[in-house]
This record gives structure tokens, C-alpha cells and sequence, in this order.
């Protein structure tokens, strides 16, 4: 168990996401950046897709009200263990009384926290994620405050090897246009109705991720995308990733924590596979986008796979070569 | 796009597609697009069915190798479908119209041309249909709407509405179930609990079911 | 452990892209490498002189000095080292298991390159007692 010391905005407990339940209105939720999810709960033995802390803004300091295993995974945050400094992407034993502080990220910009056995609160609708517009599931349905204690599922001493960590999936997956951080896009249903200019603007240009930026959408900053003619669109299910134009032609790109449906005109998608570059890319940063075909971005999801499959095998083999 | 005469089928992303159905927002084809979505949920690349406005998005359980064969089969399907019959339960609400709970009743006066008692009557005549959820928890898309009514959506929309708000977006209406964001046009307030996660099912109305709205009162 | 696993172990290495292993146990030594590659050769090891300490490799893959995130090492030359502390990272694949300093002194030098292959027990720091 662990107790929240001090907390900026934000963090929420959060797993793969809530999946089924779109037909009731409820958007999946979920890590931003599933794959550092992912890799923290790995390297702890946990289930890949056991909740974990997303931690969005910083310094985030938790106290262990007992001994737990932990994995800080995402971006690299200055993170330390009664002061004493850990490396990015790390897994460690921590003994009751020991306190864990996250500073302001060098790279990237979401932290999990992953602990041994995941995070133990309630699963709501087949999720522990936090469903925050419906105030349900995660801790309490909202952010996490000073004073909260949240259960691990497994606390105690561990008995699998800690202190090792990966290298973090930017240097695995990289993935730049010009140098800049990019995503792959399809294009969506009515790509075709906007201005061939806009259209080449929107591929060419670099794309500022702005302030009003958070869990439900990006709001992209960049040249205006215009469409041929003003269109109404009648409301239907959307996912993470849409990237819709209102009037003003000022992409937002819908994220986790979206409604799970719209009504704006949509210009691309931005895919599966990508979702987590944009969930660590900073505010203020720019992003680029790269047109993909379906079989590309198929193909995209089917890297990130064989890449946690490969540390997977590693991790495996670490624990073979330790006990 | 609205008016459309064969169905289109689009891509989001490689996590799902949309399926449009052609001709004009209507309560026929959401019939049969309800009953198209319980042949689709079965399907086993799909992982759910989620109907829109004379629309259906299908989430992919992992992304089908033959998209083009799934696409012909939608396309098949749609085409044999028949209505689903309207069902559903009647659920009576009433609506305070205007004043701090319409903030936006001016957009919709100075859009449209007519005074607040028609709007206000106007909107409450029909017995609204459950075309789908979405949106957010509870939240149910209404068809049936006067055109009379209809005021785009907002340029910019507004930060916060509260629960129970009665809203106008293009040619749709809406009640919101929980307090948020949304580019909608508010008009008016109810009161009702929408969802409850510990029910199952955590939603109180679905597909089908049917409003009716009643003036509660009227703020000028 | 049994033929399947070193079976397995050698199908991981090959995929980790490593010229071999070595592990050592209570009651077991096993070395695995790889016949077709040259890699891991050790130049002749540096000679210890008496007020000095070799730090060594605790293990087959590449030394880093810096973690793949930072620019900075994690030890320059002339700082003080603690015993038990974190000063370089062992990367096998995409793992990274830490190297700590079996002894404490002010690093002297730095024998090896960031990301070259070491082999098991490669001296790659030497500290000056203090």
C-alpha cells in the first residue's frame, strides 16, 4: 500500500481501458501510453495490463505504507527512492517507510507508477480504469488527492529480481519526420472534403501540441484546415485517436478520455499503434503526421507486439539466470 | 454525406469502422441499423456494435486480415435487414425551458426566427425515439426533432453544462446525463438518473426506448 | 536446469543478439557462445596495481556509462565512489541490468567505450584508494 504525499492534477489510476461498453455511452479510458504500462507491469511479473498510476504533471511523492515491489515506466522523470537517484524505466523493491518521489520528466510526459500485482481498487464494467466524466471506477472515480492509500495486489517483499529496467520504447520504435516526433494517420471519412492545400498543409506542417492539451483531446495548433464546403455530421462512435476539424479549421485529436462519439468533421485517425507516442509527447511540443495505408498501421501494431514479446523473452530469461 | 443513396463504409483507424446508412435521418433506417447491429456484435473480429445517428461503428476485436470481405458482408447484411421493431418503453421528463437553464435559448431564437413559447412547445411535441447511447454515460441520441428547431453546433463549445441539460446540435437533441463539456446548444434542464454503474444494465434508457417531454416551465 | 531450458536460453541469446553466456550457480557453471561469432574478444586484461581496484563486468553484453535517456555518465573521472554504487549499465537486448562498483575509491580511469560488447569479469573502471 502506498500513501499519496503530494500530487499536482491529474494522476488517475488507470489500466488498458473499458472495453464493451461503448453502447452505454462510456469511452475506454485507459493508459496514454499503453506500451509503458505495459513494460512496467513486465518487469514486476504483473499481468501487462494490471492497473497502474498515470502521473500526467509533477513532482508526485507517495510514501510505501508497506513493502512493495514498484516499476516507474514512461517518460523519464527524476525519480528517487529516499533520495537515492533510480534509473528510468526501473524496477525496485520498496521497504515500508520509504519515500518515492517523481520529478519534472527530461523526455516524455506521463509517468506510471505499476505496482506488484497492479493496483487493487474495484473493476467497474470489466475495467479499473478511471472513468472520470462518469465518476466511476479507478480510485473513487476522480484524480488521485493528497492522503489517498491505494492497495497493491501483491505487497510484501517479492520474490522476483528487481533493480534492472529496459531501454524505453522511443529508442526501440523510433519513429521521426524531419526530426520531429511523428504519428501515422488514415486518413477518415470525410478527408476528402477538405481543401487540397489544407490537405498537403496537414501532412507538411508541424503541429504544436497546445495548453488546452489533456486526457480527452490534443487541441493541435498549426495551419487552419479548411473544408471545400461547411458540413454537418451526424453523431456516430468514435475512437481514440479521431482527429476532428471544427469551424476554425484547429485539429483536436480525440484521446482516452473522449466522448466515445462526435459529430465534427473527421480528417484522419491517428493509429492505434502511435497512440502512446502521443500520449509522451510534451505540451508545447511538435509532432508531425505521416499518412499510413491499413495494412501499414495492421502491420504497425503487429511491431509494437513483437517488441513487448522480445522483452518479455529478456526479462524471462533475467529471472532464469538470477534464482 | 447526408444524403447519400448507397451505404459508405470508412475506416477509423485500424481499430474500427463506420457504416453509414444513405438517405435522410431517419427513424426506418435506425431500426434497421439496430437490428444490424445485432447480427454484426456476433461476428468474431467484432468486439462491439455501437449504433450512431443512422449510423453504426464497429470495434475490432484485432484488426480483420480480409477488410474487404468483412466490408461485403456489412454491405450484404445491410441490404436483408429488416427493422427491428420500436419496443421500448415510454419514459416521461419533465423540462424547465430558459432562463439559467438555457443559456444558449438566445442562439436558438436568433437562429431559427421563432419566440422561446414555440421553441419551448415545438421541441416537446414529439415523442422522441432512442436512436442510440453515446456521447457519454447514459447519454442518449433522440431522433425526431422539428427541423424547425435545428441550430448548428456551437463554434466553440462551452466548458461545462450540467447534468439533465436539454440540448439542440444541428438537427439532433440530446439530455445530457452528467455535468461536461459539449458543443450543443442548451435550452433547457430535467431531472433523471440516466446511469448507474452497479446496475446492469448501468444504463436506464437504450435503443428504442422513447421520451416524451413535458413543459415543466417556461423562463423568459 | 534442464536441456530444454539451456535449449531455450540459446535460442534467447541469439535473438538478444548476444555472443554467448555464462552462468554461474551453487553447484553449476554453464557457458554458452556462439561458434560462428567473434565477438566478446578480450584484449589483454590491465595489470592491477597495488592502491588501485579494477571494477569487472558482472556479465556478458554492453557497457553503457550513461543510461540510454540521459546525456550525462553516471561517474566522471575524479569523482568519488561509494561502494554499492550505481556506475554503469549492462544492456542485453533491451534489458539494462545495473553494474555496481564493488568498491569504493575516486574513478581513475574508464577502460572501456559506452556500448562496447564486454565479456564476463572485464575490468572496465579503475579506482584510486582513497
Amino acid at each position: 500500500m502506498i500513501e499519496v504525499l503530494s500530487t499536482t492534477a491529474l494522476a488517475t489510476v488507470q489500466d488498458f481501458g473499458r472495453f464493451g461498453s461503448l453502447g452505454y455511452g462510456v469511452g475506454t479510458s485507459g493508459a496514454m501510453d499503453h506500451l509503458a504500462l505495459a513494460l512496467g507491469n513486465l518487469m514486476l511479473g504483473n499481468p501487462e495490463g494490471a492497473a497502474a498510476i498515470e502521473i500526467p504533471m509533477f513532482t508526485f511523492e507517495v510514501r510505501f505504507v508497506q513493502d512493495c515491489a514498484f516499476a516507474v515506466s514512461g517518460a523519464a522523470c527524476d525519480a528517487s527512492l529516499d533520495g537515492q537517484p533510480l534509473p528510468p524505466y526501473w524496477v525496485a523493491q520498496a521497504r515500508e517507510g520509504q519515500v518515492l518521489s517523481l520529478g519534472y520528466p527530461t523526455s516524455g510526459s506521463r509517468a506510471y507508477l505499476c505496482l506488484a500485482g497492479g493496483v487493487d481498487v474495484p473493476s467497474v464494467l470489466g475495467s479499473r480504469s478511471t472513468q472520470l466524466r462518469g465518476e466511476f471506477g479507478g480510485l473513487h472515480g476522480r484524480a488521485l488527492q493528497q492522503g489517498d492509500r491505494i492497495a497493491a495486489l501483491r505487497p510484501g517483499v517479492s520474490k522476483l529480481p528487481s533493480d534492472f529496467g529496459v531501454v524505453s520504447p522511443s529508442h526501440a520504435l523510433p519513429l521521426l519526420c524531419d526530426g520531429v516526433p511523428a504519428m501515422r494517420v488514415l486518413p477518415a471519412a470525410e478527408y476528402d472534403c477538405f481543401l487540397d492545400e489544407s490537405r498537403a498543409a496537414f501532412w507538411a506542417g508541424e503541429w504544436k501540441i497546445t495548453t488546452q492539451s489533456n486526457r480527452y483531446g490534443y487541441r493541435l495548433e498549426g495551419a487552419p484546415i479548411l473544408p471545400k464546403a461547411p458540413m454537418e455530421i451526424r453523431s456516430h462512435g468514435i475512437v481514440p485517436g479521431v482527429i476532428q476539424v471544427p469551424h476554425g479549421g484547429q485539429p483536436i485529436i480525440q484521446m482516452r478520455d473522449a466522448q466515445p462519439s462526435g459529430g465534427y468533421p473527421k480528417f484522419g485517425t491517428v493509429i492505434e499503434a502511435d497512440l502512446w507516442r502521443l500520449g509522451q509527447a510534451p505540451i508545447g511540443s511538435k509532432v508531425r503526421f505521416v499518412e499510413c495505408s491499413y495494412a501499414e498501421a495492421v502491420a504497425a501494431l503487429e511491431d509494437n507486439q513483437r517488441y513487448l514479446v522480445q522483452v518479455r523473452r529478456l526479462v524471462d530469461l533475467h529471472r532464469l539466470a538470477s534464482h | 454525406m447526408s444524403t447519400a443513396s448507397v451505404p459508405r463504409i470508412s475506416l477509423l483507424g485500424s481499430t474500427a469502422l463506420l457504416f453509414e446508412a444513405p438517405g435522410e435521418l431517419d427513424l426506418a433506417p435506425q431500426q434497421r441499423i439496430w437490428s444490424l447491429a445485432l447480427q454484426a456484435s456476433e461476428w468474431p473480429e467484432i468486439h462491439e456494435a455501437v449504433p450512431g445517428m443512422n449510423n453504426l461503428m464497429l470495434t475490432f476485436i484485432q484488426p480483420p486480415r480480409d477488410l474487404d470481405g468483412l466490408c461485403e458482408r456489412l454491405l450484404q447484411a445491410w441490404d436483408t435487414c429488416r427493422p427491428l421493431p420500436l419496443e421500448g418503453r415510454i419514459v416521461e421528463l419533465p423540462v424547465v425551458y430558459g432562463g439559467e437553464f438555457g443559456p444558449h435559448m438566445q442562439d436558438v431564437v436568433a437562429h431559427t426566427g421563432l419566440d422561446i413559447e414555440t421553441i419551448a412547445n415545438l421541441h416537446c411535441e414529439p415523442l422522441y425515439p432512442v436512436y442510440a447511447l453515446g456521447s457519454h454515460p447514459g447519454y442518449c441520441y433522440l431522433g425526431g426533432m422539428d427541423a424547425r428547431l435545428a441550430t448548428p453546433r456551437r463554434q466553440v463549445p462551452v466548458l461545462s453544462v450540467g447534468a439533465g441539460s436539454v440540448s439542440i446540435g444541428g438537427v439532433q437533441t440530446g439530455v445530457s446525463a452528467s455535468a461536461g463539456p459539449s458543443g450543443w446548444n442548451t435550452i433547457g434542464r430535467t431531472e433523471m438518473t440516466f446511469f448507474d454503474p452497479t446496475q446492469n444494465p448501468p444504463a436506464m434508457l437504450r435503443p428504442g426506448d422513447m421520451l416524451r417531454l413535458r413543459i415543466e416551465r417556461i423562463i423568459r | 536446469m534442464t536441456n530444454q531450458e539451456i535449449r531455450q536460453l540459446a535460442v534467447w541469446l541469439k535473438e538478444a543478439d548476444l555472443a554467448g553466456a555464462h552462468i554461474c550457480r551453487p553447484g553449476m557453471q554453464l557457458l554458452l557462445k556462439r561458434s560462428s561469432d567473434a565477438g566478446g574478444v578480450a584484449a589483454a586484461p590491465p595489470v592491477e596495481a597495488a592502491h588501485e581496484q579494477l571494477l569487472k563486468t558482472p556479465g556478458l553484453g554492453h557497457l553503457r556509462l550513461s543510461h540510454p535517456d540521459h546525456r550525462e555518465v553516471l561517474v566522471t573521472v575524479g569523482s568519488l565512489v561509494e561502494r554499492g554504487q550505481l556506475v554503469a549499465f549492462l544492456q542485453v537486448g533491451e534489458l539494462l541490468l545495473p553494474v555496481r562498483s564493488q568498491h569504493a575509491g575516486r574513478l581513475a580511469a574508464v577502460l572501456t567505450e559506452c556500448g562496447a560488447t564486454v565479456g564476463y569479469g572485464e575490468a572496465f573502471m579503475r579506482l584510486a584508494a582513497e
